[in-house]
């Protein structure tokens, strides 16, 4: 027993280091590289969503938790492949993880095609770093462009659009200071009317009457808004803007913002019209920075794993590049750990 | 060197995956049985979970740590006080609320 022992111990060569082969230690000095870079990016999203005075929901930014979780399963198969190809190809089997190897290559390939899917939807939403409206001027111009543009299809004028109406008067007379001429003033008025039937509104037949009377409608609204204990209702923001935009006073940014919200989630909701959306622009950079470089670094994984099916088809994978394949699936394993992260954070929590 | 032989048994590889399935599925389902925070506090232990996990047995830490955690220990450690360090500056502000800040004083 004793002599075995020794000749046991005797064989093992003893060497300066650690005992890792240099490849799979430069690779972890490598990860531990990319867990700062991350970590940065990670770190800097928490640090800014936290320290925000608002922040965009999810859903408000067009962000399907369907596609993140099956993104999420995706990397977790691919992931689990890399590692059986690891253990076939210990195993002798080398065929059957050059197969593995294929469908982690192939299941990186799907990631890649669902982000390519979830950023188109974002470019046709316009939800790019720069380009999501923020403020309610540009956002009512951004409706009246879509209003003209459905007008146009339908081959009627965009006058004919009560929606359009509506928003060509908010951004003229509250958002702007164009000035409410009599006339208009009474068709408005008379819109409201019709439109509030039973609230029993005056008939007034003189333009120049409007002003005045209106802002006596809108004080008796209220005051039975406060009878009733209601803060608001529709018929108080109709006549709250007619009277803001007679008397040419124009419209505060809370109260644009809370008009815009009143005429697009309210009254033309069906027109699915576009929505303010505050720290829209940092939420979009935030998240194709994250993603996209996640994505990048997907890309790269997937090269790898390319060499390696090569190396296949050249016949010349076998037991000996373990390693290499245990140092691309280290990688792998990182990439996915990241996205592990970067899901809950960006589809769940938001 | 190179090692060209196993110098570890492989785990139960599927089990594992089994397991990081159920966490997924635990962490997509959080908010619809639990409140907005405690559905927060769930998806981040869940997603540590699962982090350790494809850690420890996918990337073979769970064998190779007492070679390897010098190297990520300290990374890790920076990482988070990264975000501690920036987190007083950036969150704990005086003024949370736009409408809460006064506005400015120009030169009388």
């Amino acid at each position: 027993m004793a002599v075995s022992e020794h000749a046991l111990y005797a064989e093992e060569p003893r060497t300066m280091g650690l005992p890792l082969p240099n490849a799979k230690l430069a690779m972890w000095l490598f990860l531990a590289t990319e867990i700062m870079f991350f970590s940065g990016l990670i770190g800097a999203y928490i640090v800014q969503r936290f320290g925000a005075p608002h922040w965009p929901r999810p859903e408000e930014m067009h962000l399907v938790v369907a596609l993140g979780a099956f993104n999420t399963f995706v990397l977790i198969c691919s992931s689990v492949t890399v590692v059986l190809a690891l253990k076939a190809l210990h195993e002798e089997k080398t065929q059957q993880a050059a197969m593995f190897l294929l469908a982690t290559f192939l299941l990186g390939g799907v990631f890649m095609v669902v982000k390519a899917i979830e950023y188109t939807d974002k470019w046709r939403h316009h939800l790019l770093p720069g380009q999501v409206i923020e403020s309610v001027p540009a956002l009512v111009q951004e409706a009246l462009a879509e209003r003209r543009q459905v007008a146009q299809q339908q081959n009627k004028k965009p006058e004919e659009d009560a929606v359009f109406v509506a928003l060509d008067r908010f951004y003229r007379y509250n958002i702007g200071n164009a000035r409410l001429q009599p006339k208009e003033a009474l068709q408005w008025y008379n819109e409201i009317r019709t439109a509030f039937a039973q609230a029993n509104l005056p008939v007034l037949t003189r333009g120049e009457e409007v002003a005045e009377r209106v802002a006596e409608l809108v004080r008796q609204r209220r005051a039975e808004l406060k009878q009733q204990r209601l803060a608001h209702d529709p018929l108080l923001e109709e006549l709250e803007a007619l009277s803001l935009a007679a008397h040419g006073i124009p419209m505060s940014k809370r109260q644009q913002a809370v008009h815009y919200h009143y005429l697009s989630e309210q009254k033309y909701r069906e027109a699915h019209l576009p929505e303010l959306r505050l720290y829209g622009n940092t939420w979009s950079s935030f998240y194709f920075t994250l993603t996209g470089i996640h994505a990048l670094h997907v890309l790269g994984g997937m090269v790898v794993f390319a060499v390696l099916l090569v190396f296949y088809l050249l016949g010349r994978l076998g037991p000996d590049k373990a390693l290499w394949v245990e140092n691309a699936g280290l990688y792998w394993h990182f990439v996915d750990i990241v996205w592990i992260f970067l899901f809950p954070l960006l589809y769940l929590i938001g | 060197m190179t090692a060209t032989h196993e110098s570890h048994p492989h785990p139960n590889y599927l089990a594992v995956f089994a397991a990081l399935v159920v966490l997924t599925g635990i962490s997509v389902s959080s908010e619809y049985f639990l409140g907005a925070g405690a559905a927060h506090a769930v998806n981040v232990l869940v997603a540590v979970c699962k982090a350790v996990l494809v850690a420890m047995f996918f990337m073979h830490l769970k064998y190779d740590w007492f070679k390897v955690y010098f190297m990520v220990v300290p990374t890790l450690i920076v990482g988070v006080v990264l975000v501690l360090t920036l987190m007083p500056d950036a969150t704990f502000s005086l003024y949370r609320n736009l409408l809460d800040v006064p506005p400015p004083i120009v030169g009388e």
